[in-house]
């Protein structure tokens, strides 16, 4: 199970809760996202379903933004992690938005929920609250966790 | 290395051990907990905090790349309906 709160408290008294989740989107590794097999890790912004009824069509769609990922780091074997920066997508001449949006590291675009691979545990490499980087965890390990952070 | 299809696999083979189906059926994604003040685009883009019109190009683009339905992007009148749509958050 994956949540998603925005920016309103998760279950009143915590605060707001945007998974972190693997994206898979069923193709061979890129250059970008080769060191995490080809899965893309990513913060989800929302989760929403859209039906039109007038064709049909009803999506559960997810809006993520990226991450940008480093390479393996060999002593831990894990995948290092970074949110970026990114500019916001500016309209065109005519005001409206109608070009094709940016897939790759670092942005923000929309996926059909069955692309969610499943959560994913980042955890950081300092011990500040807010601190990015992150290690993406390759493994369910305490172990490590705990030489890290205990 | 990246140890997730690994740590999968030996979860499938315990679970054969203990006389436990092989695989599993696939995972059913649902939505749980929808929150009743969002219904329309521009509902959504607010609690987006994005453009509304960049909201459906999104969208429009996630129906063209993810689903083959290209009439979201290149059609006006598909794109325009995105606008109509009913939106549940």
């Amino acid at each position: 199970m994956v949540r998603c709160t925005g920016s309103t408290r998760w279950r009143k008294h915590k605060p707001p809760r945007n998974d972190t989740v693997l994206l898979w989107m069923g193709t061979s590794p890129d250059s970008h996202f080769k060191s995490s097999a080809g899965r893309i890790p990513a913060r989800l912004k929302c989760l929403f379903v859209v039906e039109d009824a007038e064709s049909s069509v009803k999506g559960l769609l997810a809006l993520v933004q990226t991450f940008e990922t480093g390479p393996i780091r060999q002593t831990a074997g894990m995948v290092i992690v970074e949110e970026t920066n990114q500019p916001p997508m500016q309209p065109m001449h005519d005001g409206s938005y109608r070009h094709k949006p940016l897939f790759g590291i670092g942005t923000t675009y929309i996926v059909p929920i069955s692309a969610i691979q499943g959560a994913v545990h980042l955890f950081p490499l300092t011990p500040q609250p807010d601190s990015s980087p992150w290690y993406l965890s390759n493994a369910i390990d305490l172990n490590a966790f705990n030489l890290f952070h205990m | 290395m990246f140890q997730y299809r690994e740590l999968n696999a030996n979860a499938a083979k315990h679970r054969h051990d203990d006389d436990m189906p092989l695989t599993k059926a696939p995972i059913k994604r649902m939505m749980k907990n929808p929150q009743p003040e969002i219904k329309t685009l521009d509902d959504l883009a607010e609690w987006c905090a994005m453009p509304k019109g960049e909201l459906q190009n999104h969208i429009a683009w996630c129906f063209k790349s993810f689903a083959d339905f290209t009439d979201y992007v290149d059609q006006d009148q598909y794109f325009s309906r995105l606008n109509d749509a009913k939106y549940i958050r």
